[in-house]
């Protein structure tokens, strides 16, 4: 076959001009000294979801009255400093600070951002946040409806960051949009399903005591949005991205050996299997025990996350809480325990199928239900591992899976909808504890609320809801106790108060721990000067070289 | 200076030229409506036999609460979005509002659906467009130099195509992804909406695409070689490349371009995986969004938007027609 | 997929003369292409394992074993495990069933749906044929999986439910077999001569159009199954189809994503399958095709 000179030219150029294609597109990362690229996991819907994952890129664009650093010591920020009096905190603020829309930094701000909190979510008031008033210009006073050691600590929280007064009275969509602060980065463009576009402030000059204080190095930072973990993982491999979040668990020995890695674990609750004690098999206290002796979690947890997470025993704090104390051997894996619990408990006999039955014939039945947001993918193996390991003693666990929609429509959160709820919660204080455990008032409804948080409704008081009270419980002595922890005046007052209440919700077996709420990241060799704060990666001191 | 004599206006009179013309487009123009309305029909009609009352569903998923309905909750809903209206009535505002480019709302995001579209079609219809491209050069190469040859090889060259054209995209897409991207690094992995990520994802859609216009080429092309025309001008000694590309491709292309038109839907469908196995923004991952948060306005919207470029390419298909097979221009212009 | 009106041939060509008896058949399944017989294997494989996975299993697909995640191939293992230690090789024959069923009933309701749509859609008389012949085929060639789509959003993620959708998303592809069939046989000579004996328009169409326009169908509803698999793993694979901790090959494949980079033969595996399956209805029934093809010239 004999090609004509013409069409082997013609055919080369073509080549050679789709080639040239493949040139141009990707520089590796690194060239781009002032850029930084950031893979994140999970992209929120709005950035005023009260959620971990709307507060990750508050964080660089809005500013916290104070600054925890990585040996969880505060330092002073927009703050000047701040002093405690029983139920008043008094904070003195910077007089230099300019929001990016060019208003000025004020204690009216301060308090409208407070006002403004209390109405996204319940667990504010049930942080114990009351009112805030202003003193002077650059004075304000936070009262708490009971004492409240922890306030300063949990302020430091993106969570908590201050925004600008006239940006708050945006429609909630718009501020979801485009949160407006004072921080080192402003918030450019929100590319929904890609990324988000960071610039650098550079009016930015009242860093955290301990840091450079002025504007950024970076001058843009593309934060982007990759769902999957092999994505992510390749991506860096490849030079495509600088900092990834949370690369597969598989891959975590690798990343440590190739790479900069930091384990943050986050403060509050862990991830922890909470009992619902309202309803359904796991009243009974034994069953629950039986079901923690049975669960084998920690070797579940050792195979799954291959040593990226670590295996946390305790249901009600996470290891970087304040006055955590260790739980991790209540509740080692002892089978024969459990089954004689079960037995104890009425569950005599087993069925063909290998669940047990109690004398009305009626199956040890439970449903986890799982939200593809709040567990990752080797959670939801770590589930599946779950449920073959119960099934040993005679546990029949459900996992359902839910779809987005179904989690929007708060399906299987009724007391006769589920029995185990998976799940953690990010705030740097014990009074977690509060937010997880207060009986609610004459609405028990536990639906989830984010969809609302999208349009101008507010959490609601009607009948003092508490939909992150997931155990259903109804003890108002455990809430006075932790309002009495809360108000021991001494440090060792307070640890040993809490250390008792962790130990209680332990014993009565109201929520086991499952595995830690880590938040792993994996930076290039060349990236320098990546923050951490309590719950989110900041890159305000980050240089690449 | 004679004016130009062609075949045309020696065939036809003058002025009844172009009234016919003009009807011919003028019918095409009609099918093309009667049919993008029926799509629309029918996706109003599925919007109203969705499960659960409309009202309900809308309020559940803002608020984020799986709870009864008073009707006093429900009233404001169903004037806001015309639910208590007569079905009719319904069908009506849904037709104008697409006639004036207002797909609806998508409820999570609270943004036009329009909008939403327009931000990740470009993406797709890159894709779409190279992989035909693409899946054009295979089928041709293919065929031309496997077709019409010794019965081994023409056997062989049909059974590739017949293997490759049922090929799922997800499997083809994985395959290439993991040697080529990541043992081989020859393409990047997040592809985004670089040109050099393009080349796997284009190529996934493009082989089964490849397998199908081949299988659909082949006969065609094998018939046309054994052609009295294509048989004397090998006789006049013609070049065996000349002879295959020249005199017997043009006939063959007829069912290939038939095929097109349906190629760009089944594109298009494969894109929606596609873009999944290569992490590429797109129609598709809205889709998959769409989907999973019953999203219906965007869902519906999607598939108007794709029935709409659908429709257009089938009469741009008709038009090349004309191009390639002089036999029906002649034709089409003796019944026009 | 909206298959294209094609010859049906995969390189497998046949010169057969006469209607086959059933012995002739026989006979002549000594003589069957190599690929023939082992796409007969597959399928009969993958029909074991529906019916009677306990005998090929080696474990049960949900048997975890924590001390042995991510295994290779071994003599236990014969595909190896996952990530809790559950192996592949039993998952995978547990789900034929389940990926098999959907298939099937796949297949079922897309014919069903596809055989009075299409005569439905054949019956415009010729004066406006060719207008709506357009109109007509423009709709019965809309993308399968997009339909599937918006009947997933509109039924839910289920098993069953994926069945569905895939049927009615690849009813109107068989519609448009069925319409060009029965315009095909209304136009032939078989049944001009039928109307000129005399018989009732009834008797015509129940004796002569319907089985005539019907029975190319069969083949093509075997080329189906292999296809409606396809199509309803890669609903899965998306996350919209069936769900873990399912065998189901689909479900399957979404929970090997996970792993593409540490074992990926936790997919590639289960789509080897899917596509080994579907390449099987596919030569199979192809073969059939074009011989019952050859029969009827």
């Amino acid at each position: 076959m004999k090609f004509s000179r013409r069409s082997v030219l013609g055919s080369i150029l073509s080549i050679a001009l789709i080639g040239s294609g493949v040139a141009l597109a990707d520089t590796p990362s690194q060239k781009q000294s002032d850029t930084l690229v950031y893979l994140h996991a999970i992209e929120p819907a709005s950035l005023f979801q009260w959620w971990t994952q709307a507060t990750y890129p508050k964080r660089q664009i809005l500013d916290s009255l104070v600054y925890l650093d990585e040996k969880s010591k505060l330092h002073p920020w927009l703050a000047k400093s701040w002093s405690q009096r029983g139920t008043v905190w008094t904070f003195k603020l910077r007089d230099d600070v300019v929001f990016t829309d060019g208003t000025k930094l004020d204690a009216a701000t301060v308090a409208k951002n407070f006002d403004f909190w209390k109405k996204l979510s319940t667990s504010v008031a049930d942080s114990f946040f009351k009112e805030a008033k202003v003193v002077d210009q650059f004075t304000v006073e936070f009262h708490t409806s009971h004492p409240q050691p922890y306030l300063a600590d949990m302020l430091s929280s993106a969570l908590y960051g201050i925004n600008s007064g006239p940006s708050l009275d945006r429609d909630l969509k718009e501020l979801g949009e485009k949160p407006i602060g004072s921080g080192p980065f402003y918030l450019k463009e929100w590319k929904h399903g890609e990324e988000i576009v960071f610039e650098r402030n550079d009016k930015y000059n009242w860093g955290p005591e301990g840091t450079h204080g002025g504007p950024a190095y970076l001058k843009t930072v593309l934060w982007k949005f990759v769902p999957d973990g092999n994505t992510r993982w390749l991506a860096l491999e490849k030079g495509e991205a600088d900092i990834v979040y949370d690369p597969p668990s598989v891959k975590w020995k690798e990343a440590q050996a190739k790479y900069l890695t930091s384990q943050q674990f986050a403060p509050g609750r862990n991830v922890t299997l909470s009992f619902n004690v309202e309803a359904g098999p796991f009243t009974d206290k034994r069953v629950r025990q039986a079901f923690g002796y049975a669960s084998n979690r920690k070797k579940i947890v050792d195979s799954v996350f291959r040593g990226a997470v670590p295996f946390e025993g305790n249901g009600a704090f996470s290891q970087s809480t304040q006055e955590y104390i260790d739980l991790n051997n209540q509740y080692a894996y002892n089978p024969d325990k459990a089954i004689a619990l079960l037995k104890e408990a009425g569950y005599v006999s087993v069925n063909t199928d290998g669940y047990r039955v109690n004398k009305d014939g009626k199956v040890l039945e439970v449903v986890l239900p799982l939200y593809p947001n709040l567990t990752n993918a080797d959670g939801l193996i770590a589930a599946q591992a779950l449920q073959a390991e119960v099934k040993k003693v005679g546990f029949k666990l459900n996992i359902p899976l839910l779809t987005k929609t179904e989690l929007a429509a708060g399906r299987y959160t009724k007391a006769d909808e589920y029995d185990l709820y998976q799940g953690y919660w990010t705030l740097y204080a014990p009074t977690v504890l509060s937010i997880n455990f207060r009986p609610p008032g004459k609405n028990t409804s536990t639906a989830t609320i984010y969809g609302r948080q999208q349009i101008n409704k507010f959490a609601s008081d009607d009948g003092e809801p508490n939909v992150h009270n997931r155990v259903r419980s109804h003890d108002w002595k455990l809430q006075e106790a932790i309002i009495a922890a809360h108000a021991e005046t001494t440090l060792a007052g307070r640890k040993g108060k809490f250390a008792a209440l962790q130990k209680r919700i332990s014993d009565d077996a109201l929520a086991l721990g499952f595995y830690a709420s880590a938040y792993n990241v994996v930076e290039q060799k060349y990236v320098s000067g990546l923050l951490h704060n309590n719950d989110a990666p900041w890159f305000y001191e980050v240089k690449k070289n | 200076m004679l004016p130009m004599i062609t075949s045309s206006s020696v065939t036809d009179h003058g002025r009844g030229k172009i009234g016919k013309r003009s009807l011919a487009i003028l019918s095409k123009l009609g099918q093309a409506l009667i049919t993008l309305w029926l799509t629309l029909s029918l996706l109003f009609l599925a919007q109203v036999i969705l499960p659960g009352d409309r009202a309900t569903i809308y309020l559940n998923v803002y608020e984020g609460q799986s709870v009864e309905r008073t009707p006093e909750e429900l009233a404001p809903i169903n004037k806001e979005f015309g639910f208590d209206r007569p079905v009719l009535v319904q069908y009506g505002a849904y037709l104008a509002g697409v006639v004036k480019g207002d797909l609806g709302i998508a409820l999570q995001s609270r943004r036009p659906v329009s909008e939403l579209i327009a931000e990740q079609i470009g993406a797709t219809a890159k894709l779409t467009l190279v992989s035909l491209i693409f899946a054009w050069i295979l089928t041709l190469a293919w065929v031309i130099a496997t077709g019409g040859r010794s019965t081994l090889v023409s056997r062989f060259g049909a059974a590739v195509e017949a293997m490759v054209a049922g090929m799922p995209q997800y499997w083809l897409g994985l395959l290439l992804l993991l040697y080529f991207s990541v043992r081989l690094d020859w393409f990047p992995v997040v592809s985004g909406s670089s040109l050099r990520g393009i080349w796997l994802p284009a190529l996934t859609l493009a082989l089964p695409l490849a397998g199908f216009l081949g299988q659909a080429i082949r006969a065609e092309y094998e018939r046309a070689l054994q052609h009295p025309h294509v048989l004397s001008s090998r006789a006049r000694g013609t070049a065996d490349f000349k002879v295959r590309v020249v005199h017997a491709l043009r006939p063959a292309l007829i069912p290939g371009v038939t095929l097109s038109g349906w190629a760009f839907g089944s594109l298009v469908s494969g894109a929606v995986i596609v873009e999944n196995v290569f992490s590429r923004p797109g129609i598709g991952a809205l889709l998959v969004n769409a989907v999973e948060l019953k999203e219906f306005e965007l869902l519906s919207g999607i598939i108007l938007i794709v029935s709409l470029v659908y429709v257009v390419l089938t009469f741009v298909t008709d038009w090349l027609y004309t191009i390639i097979d002089p036999r029906v221009r002649l034709n089409y212009k003796a019944e026009s | 997929m909206a298959t294209p009106l094609l010859d049906g041939h995969s390189g497998l060509v046949l010169g057969a003369t006469q209607k086959p008896s059933s012995w002739r058949l026989l006979r002549e399944a000594r003589r069957l292409p190599l690929l023939v017989w082992l796409s007969a294997a597959v399928i009969f494989f993958t029909a074991w394992a529906s019916i009677a996975p306990g005998t090929l299993a080696r474990h049960s697909p949900l048997e975890t074993d924590l001390l042995n995640t991510l295994g290779p191939l071994s003599a236990d293992h014969w595909l190896g495990t996952d990530e809790i230690g559950r192996d592949l090789y039993s998952r995978l024959v547990f789900g034929a069933r389940e990926s098999f069923l959907i298939g099937i009933l796949a297949m079922i309701i897309a014919i069903v749906l596809a055989v009075p749509l299409g005569f439905l859609a054949s019956l415009p008389p010729p004066f406006a044929r060719a207008a709506v012949d357009r109109i007509i085929e423009i709709l019965l060639s809309f993308p399968t999986l997009l339909v599937a789509l918006l009947f997933v959003t509109i039924l839910g993620q289920s098993p069953f439910n994926v069945a569905v959708a895939v049927g009615i998303g690849a009813a109107p592809g068989y519609a448009r077999l069925v319409r060009g069939q029965s315009l095909l046989v209304r136009s032939s000579a078989y049944v001009e001569a039928a109307i000129a004996l005399g018989h009732t328009r009834a008797r015509v169409l129940f004796q002569h159009i319907i089985p005539n326009s019907i029975r190319p169908l069969i083949p093509v509803t075997g080329l189906g199954i292999g296809k409606a698999i396809v199509w309803s793993s890669s609903l899965s694979y998306l996350g919209l189809g069936v769900k873990p901790p399912s065998s189901e090959w689909g479900a399957l494949l979404a929970a090997g994503k996970v792993q593409l980079l540490e074992a990926p033969s936790l997919i590639v595996i289960p789509g080897t399958a899917v596509v080994l399956v579907a390449l099987s209805f596919s030569t199979l029934f192809s073969y059939i095709q074009a011989r019952s093809e050859g029969a009827k010239t």
